[in-house]
């Protein structure tokens, strides 16, 4: 018995030992599960462009502008700004009217010519990746927009694996390219465990006026930028907490197309965020800041003395979480917050009549904020069909106060001491509620195929210069200029939100899951109400215009080819592959029928990518037709189609060195940029004889990347 | 108690597979693509099974609320076939999708006896199956994430988290809801011990 009992006691002893042992490691160990290499078709909410790893890396070699690095992808343009300062144009929408985020936070181009939009806080060498999801945006990935969103992010943090102790890694990278005789440095270095990642990281970006093909210097188009940002996150076991802060300095940027250049851009922000994981979801929470002070004037090319300062700050907030919804697909709810204040004056210039005695504000405490507030499903509805939809209702304040000329006496600034007096008078306060909606449908019947095509109606709120820039004379409306036309500009307050309904339609075939060989034909149209063009309010000398935001009703259309196939594979190299694209789009006022501004002519481009040991060789030919349809008001120039060649080599010895080496424009064609819009600075030292032509792009450039990793 | 004997058979069956595996690669034919997939399967087969076998005194000071037994190095003493197993992963490179399938353990291994031992390694089987139907994309940089999870008796995922990170966050949230997505699960069986309700599962990102 008493053994028997000792006996007992002894198990219990030894289960109560296992099972006190058990419950911290007693799970099931699953076989591991292999994550999809492929960049297979699309899932439902995912962008439809993805730009990273290598193909970024050797764009940015080409160029400082992070917004460039989108240049190649269907549907996608670029408008002309200084040289880290490009507007993105997606299917014939520009600037505002895309949401363009930096790792999540959204910026305002607090500048009267925008020359500081928010892709101009990252240079090139800083980006890990750019998404980009044109015209039917999910409602998650952000509001305040009609033609969708571009979503940059730099390099996160990293941690190490687990027991690999504190691990301090970093890159350095440099670039020089002949036709600026410029180019950019960068260097980063990361301290990190698998809890803890601390990483520094700093760029400057240099470059000398362009020569053009046509041999001859492209005036106002020099530029130099610095960026620094710290970045520290801690994992825990059920999420990430990470802070980015840093500064921006830009001490001089000259704009080829506008009348001012930018003699000073400061910033400084701070981003924090937590991405945790849960059983029950996910959450995404995020804090950030932006502040941005701003000066123009004139550099060299141009001459003169007229500063133009702006004060800017961003705060927004935003809350998102993602929710299982059984087993077919997941819920997203969200809400955001954003405020922006913004403060845009010019200090008078002494023994100028016309500049002087007071300071001109412009716009006057400032003020656009919105709140918004989001649902989105999407999952499977049956087999072969998933389905997003999306619902965002967001409210959008804006506001100014009192403004004031130069002189409210003196005979020159009579327009302006008016149109200020009528603003002064005038309720400013706006309000908009505006509701998104966005619906899509995935159809994949099989492996190879694909179908997506939707509906999107997206808002966007005019900018605090749409509605509040009140300068009506000769000098002070040609300071509020977004469109790089030189043209000069007035506000309307009453100026209505934009609608679009967007519609698209996407078809992917593949000849595989390997999709060794592609091809996707996308189309789409978009109807804007309001769309925010302008009337003529007067000719002005020089063959320039001055002219006043205005509602009108506006369509867009376009259609997008784009294919690859893989081609022989020498040696154990990967295939040699082609790829191919076409892109066109239209766009029309419909109240006047005049040709909507800045809309890209038929764009192809034709590459072919050979892997060859440790090199890459790239050959590309670009080749862009004529631009006839151009914006009568506007008085747009036309241009001439071209033909680029582009030639390009990587070569990657290690994992620790690249190489490229590129020969853009390879033949020095002389040409025009058709986004390029007026070539202000070459007009201005030519002694301003009209009329101003359109701007020439860069000639043949050799450039050279050394980038080096530990 | 069933918790013993579907031990002892786990234990057994995976004592055995090892056994089969060591006689072939005794034969020096470790080149031989069969007796590499018989390996790949063996282990694959093996850190199923062998959940009791495992788990040194060590683990004792942790207590289940404690802070993660990941944290520390000397956790990483697991049944031999782990180590192996997460060796294997990043070989199947050419057909990366395809390789997961071999590893299938019912598909491709010797089908274990089917006594007792089997109900809630067909479950997990089961669980892996549902998990890797949701497997992510690939994240460049990235290694591989552990997640850990627990499901309650319906099949209802209950925790979750990130045992051991890839060094890319985001590869790890892909990983988290990969898992998350995949849930619920069919219940487990009936006679599953509550140790059979937590599970851990490495993510692979490839190359």
């Amino acid at each position: 018995m008493n053994r028997t009992l000792s006996g007992r006691l002894a198990l219990v002893a030894g289960t109560a030992a296992v099972a006190m042992a058990a419950p911290a490691f007693a799970q099931t160990q699953l076989p591991p599960v292999n994550a999809d290499p492929a960049a297979a078709s699309p899932t439902p909410g995912s962008p439809e462009t993805l730009v990273q790893g290598e193909v970024i890396r050797r764009r940015a070699v080409g160029g400082d502008d992070s917004i460039s690095l989108l240049i190649g992808e269907p549907g996608v343009a670029v408008q002309t700004g200084g040289g880290t300062t490009a507007l993105p144009v997606v299917r014939g929408m520009a600037d505002d009217r895309l949401l363009v985020t930096v790792d999540g936070a959204e910026t305002t181009a607090f500048c009267p010519n925008h020359m500081n939009p928010p892709g101009s806080y990252v240079l090139a060498s800083g980006v890990e990746s750019i998404a980009l999801s044109p015209t039917l945006s999910p409602v998650s990935v952000g509001g305040d927009n009609i033609g969708g969103v571009i979503a940059i992010r730099t390099r996160g943090p990293v941690f190490q694996e687990e027991g690999s102790g504190m691990v301090v890694s970093g890159e350095a990278s440099l670039a020089w390219r002949s036709a600026i005789d410029g180019g950019s440095a960068s260097g980063r270095v990361t301290a990190s465990d698998d809890r803890r990642s601390i990483a520094a990281e700093a760029s400057v970006a240099h470059g000398e006026n362009y020569r053009s093909g046509y041999d001859r210097i492209v005036r106002s188009t020099e530029y130099e930028s610095y960026e620094a940002a710290v970045t520290a996150a801690v994992r825990t076991d059920t999420g990430v907490v990470s802070v980015r802060a840093g500064r921006q300095f830009t001490p001089y940027q000259a704009f080829a197309n506008q009348r001012m250049d930018m003699t000073e851009n400061r910033s400084a922000f701070a981003d924090l965020r937590y991405q945790g994981d849960y059983a029950w979801g996910s959450v995404d929470a995020r804090a950030s800041y932006r502040d941005v002070r701003h000066e123009m004037n004139f550099l060299a090319d141009k001459g003169g003395d007229m500063p133009m300062l702006t004060h800017g700050v961003d705060l927004g907030l935003a809350l998102a979480a993602t929710i299982p919804t059984g087993d077919v697909g997941a819920l997203g709810l969200g809400v955001d917050v954003r405020r922006t204040d913004l403060d845009d004056w010019w200090p008078p210039v002494p023994g100028s009549m016309m500049m002087s005695p007071n300071t001109y504000v412009n716009i006057n405490d400032g003020q656009r904020d919105r709140t918004g507030v989001w649902a989105e499903w999407n999952g499977r509805i049956a087999e072969g069909w998933s389905l997003l939809a999306g619902l965002r209702l967001e409210r959008v304040e804006t506001a100014a106060g009192d403004v004031q000329p130069y002189s409210w006496t003196g005979m020159m600034n009579a327009a302006d001491a008016a149109a200020a007096t009528a603003f002064n008078a005038r309720k400013r306060d706006k309000q908009d509620d505006v509701a998104d909606v966005t619906l899509r449908a995935f159809w994949t019947p099989s492996d190879t195929l694909s179908l997506e095509f939707g509906y999107a109606r997206k808002t966007r709120v005019p900018n605090l210069y749409e509605r509040y820039a009140w300068g009506r004379g000769a000098m002070s409306s040609a300071m509020t200029s977004l469109a790089g036309d030189a043209n000069s500009y007035v506000g309307d307050i009453d100026l209505k939100p934009e609608t679009a309904d967007n519609l698209a339609a996407t078809l992917r075939l593949v000849d595989s899951p390997q999709a060794r060989r592609t091809l996707t034909v996308s189309v789409f149209q978009s109807d804007v109400q309001d769309y925010v063009d302008a009337d003529l309010l007067a000719n002005l000398a020089g063959g320039f215009v001055r002219l006043q935001f205005a509602n009108h009703d506006a369509r867009i259309r376009g259609a997008e080819v784009s294919g690859s196939t893989e081609l022989w594979a020498i040696g154990g190299s990967a295939p040699a592959v082609l790829r191919g694209q076409v892109s066109w789009v239209e766009g029309e006022n419909r109240d006047t029928g005049d040709n909507l501004y800045h809309m890209a002519p038929i764009t192809g481009r034709l590459s072919l990518e050979q892997p060859l040991g440790a090199w890459t060789l790239l050959a590309e030919i670009e080749a862009v037709g004529e631009k006839d349809q151009v914006s009568a008001l506007r008085r747009e120039p036309a241009t001439d189609a071209y033909t680029l060649a582009n030639l390009r080599a990587t070569w990657r010895p290690t994992g620790a060195l690249r190489v490229d080496v590129g020969l853009e424009n390879a033949f020095d064609e002389g040409y025009e940029l058709p986004l390029g819009g007026v070539s202000y600075g070459d007009y201005k030292t030519g002694g301003s004889v009209p009329p101003i032509g359109a701007l020439p792009g860069p000639g043949r450039s050799l450039n050279l990347g050394l980038s080096l990793s530990f | 108690m069933a918790f013993n004997r579907v031990g002892l058979v786990a234990a057994g069956v995976s004592v055995a597979l090892h056994l089969i595996a060591g006689v072939m690669l005794a034969t020096g034919r470790s080149n031989d693509r069969s007796v590499v997939a018989a390996l790949e399967v063996t282990l694959m087969a093996a850190p199923i099974l062998e959940r009791p076998a495992p788990k040194p005194v060590k683990a004792a000071p942790l207590t289940p609320t404690g802070p993660s037994p990941s944290k520390r190095p000397d956790d990483a003493p697991r049944p031999a076939a782990t180590p192996v197993a997460s060796s294997s992963p990043p070989s199947p490179e050419p057909p990366a999708t395809a390789a997961a399938v071999p590893r299938l353990p019912v598909e491709a291994a010797p089908p274990p006896p089917p006594k007792a031992g089997s109900a809630s390694s067909l479950y997990a089987q089961r669980v892996w199956a549902a998990v890797d139907r949701r497997r992510p994309r690939a994240v460049v940089g990235a290694t591989a994430a552990t997640v850990r999870f627990r499901i309650n008796r319906s099949g209802d995922l209950v925790s979750l988290r990130l045992a051991r990170g890839s060094g890319r966050p985001d590869f790890d949230r892909a990983a988290l809801a990969a898992v998350r997505s995949a849930a619920p699960f069919p219940p487990p069986p009936l006679e599953a011990a509550e140790a059979d309700l937590e599970f851990e599962i490495t993510i692979v990102s490839p190359r």
